[in-house]
């Protein structure tokens, strides 16, 4: 443990050096921070049963955030914002392959089946600005945990008010009046320049229209995504709703 | 040894007791958990010095400049010789302003590599070959994925020109590392949008003129200068499809 920690502190030499290379150390450099931010739910109905899951070592597959927020506004921090929490898991957005080491991790008590509190959302508001500003992470950079791995998440699931964290400026929203996108307009590609995987097209539409329509296709039984990739048929790309195609235009024009 | 063990504690105490502070937000409750690790970098950034020894740029990368303090993970001489000037887990000063797709703070999120190159002469074999080593070894034990390779001038379009025209971005794909078209080119179906397709790939849409500029030194090894016309030509299409093709 005393190795971990003291591996976050900049003034300590001993570092990652690569064999096949000469040490010419520079003191042109600092820490390595925080670019995104990814929001999730617990699913644990509890602050302290969250908190026991998020720091136990001893789990088969340990977990953490950095921070961790109650239905009240009651702010946990469990990891330095400095260093990588083990939230994301397996995913992708956009660019940026794995997730836990560029973002920062919020776990927000929630059931999944429940509305989010004023007190917990207005906490929230204010912790985003508190790390957009002393990280200088633009605010645009807020994803859900579904966002980077659709099939397997859906936090922080429908009930989720992303239009009011869109409202304080954080996050994606369509910009202006919503219109109908131009013949040729190719949502794939869109969902892909948003950030969405699209290995998983149906998983892809689930996570996007969490996100941008309060909707979750799993209760629509129908559109019910597979979290198989073998098993996905290119031939069958689902249909999009003009509401999805209107959204993701806007989107794509911001 | 007894006195090393006891200056050695010593100094890790202080070290601890100076950073143990420093990272936690007083806006939370702290409550540590034991379940981390140091960021690593996700992506590779490729430069060149323009300047004309490795020693100089041994000087500029290790000092005060008067342009401001800058620096990279590694740096390549024209003989192959690879110097690490910057821990992997530490961010260097390499980058700049500018973005990649999502990542928006590209010196946060990479290893910076500056290559021993003028910007006027092709990179020779000594300093390519040890380059695909330094990859290789750098892609395992980070564990970067080797699609995630791109030269400054992809990120910061408008500012940048380097690893420039020269760079021999096609023998890089042939060993694995980076983008390349990974089928034969083809025309793109009507309709096909190669100015979101560039942004898909993660090309900033702020300057269409410079982001072209920037693609067509990557994948077709031209530079077409700051004058150019902000228009995809056929063979623009192509290449831009065809990288739509792979995830």
């Amino acid at each position: 443990m005393g190795g971990l920690l003291l591996a976050g502190c900049a003034s300590i030499p001993a570092g990652q050096r690569s064999a096949l290379a000469e040490w010419k150390p520079s003191p042109n450099h600092g820490v390595r921070r925080p670019s995104i931010i990814v929001l999730h739910y617990t699913v644990e109905d509890t602050l302290e049963g969250s908190r026991e899951i998020l720091s136990d070592a001893d789990r088969k597959h340990p977990v953490s955030s950095h921070y961790l927020l109650d239905r009240d506004g009651r702010l946990l921090q469990l990891v330095p914002d400095h260093l990588a929490a083990w939230h994301a898991g397996a995913g992708r957005w956009g660019t940026i392959r794995d997730l836990n080491q560029a973002s920062i991790g919020i776990e927000i008590v929630n059931t999944g089946s429940e509305p989010f509190p004023d007190a917990q959302i207005d906490a929230l508001i204010a912790l985003l600005a508190d790390l957009c500003a002393r990280h200088d992470i633009p605010r645009s950079q807020v994803i859900g945990h579904a966002d980077l791995a659709p099939g397997r998440k859906i936090d922080p699931g429908k009930f989720f008010p992303w239009k009011k964290l869109a409202d304080a400026g954080f996050g994606l929203w369509p910009q202006g009046e919503p219109v109908d996108p131009p013949p040729g307009f190719d949502p794939w590609m869109a969902l892909r320049a948003v950030g969405y995987p699209v290995d998983n097209p149906r998983a892809a539409l689930q996570s996007f229209r969490l996100h941008f329509r309060g909707i979750d296709d799993g209760d629509r039984g129908t559109d019910r995504p597979d979290a198989n990739i073998e098993q996905q048929n290119a031939q069958a790309l689902p249909t999009l709703e003009p509401e999805d195609l209107r959204i993701l235009y806007a989107l794509t024009r911001n | 040894m007894r006195l090393i063990s006891l200056v050695l504690t010593a100094a890790l105490a202080l070290a601890l007791s100076a950073c143990a502070t420093a990272p936690r937000n007083p806006i939370a409750t702290w409550v540590p958990s034991e379940n981390f690790d140091v960021r690593r970098p996700v992506v590779i950034v490729l430069h060149f010095t323009e300047q004309d020894s490795v020693q100089q740029s041994l000087d500029t990368l290790r000092s005060q400049n008067s342009g401001g303090r800058v620096s990279s993970h590694y740096l390549i001489g024209d003989d192959g010789h690879i110097y690490q000037l910057v821990s992997d887990r530490d961010r260097a000063w390499h980058a700049g302003a500018g973005r990649w797709g999502t990542i928006t703070d590209l010196n946060s999120a990479s290893i910076g590599i500056e290559i021993d190159n003028d910007g006027r002469e092709p990179y020779t074999e000594a300093q390519v070959t040890a380059l695909l080593k330094l990859l290789d070894d750098l892609t395992t034990r980070l564990r970067i994925p080797k699609s995630q390779v791109i030269g400054h001038s992809d990120l910061a379009p408008t500012r940048k020109v380097d690893p420039g025209p020269h760079f021999p971005w096609k023998r890089l794909s042939d060993a694995g590392y980076g983008r390349w078209p990974q089928r034969a080119l083809s025309d793109p179906p009507p309709g096909f949008d190669g100015w979101m397709a560039m942004a898909m790939l993660g090309y900033s849409p702020i300057d269409r003129a410079a982001v072209l500029r920037a693609f067509r030194m990557h994948f077709r090894g031209r530079d077409d200068g700051a004058e150019l016309v902000p228009e995809l030509d056929a063979e623009d299409l192509r290449i831009l499809h065809a990288l739509t093709q792979s995830q």
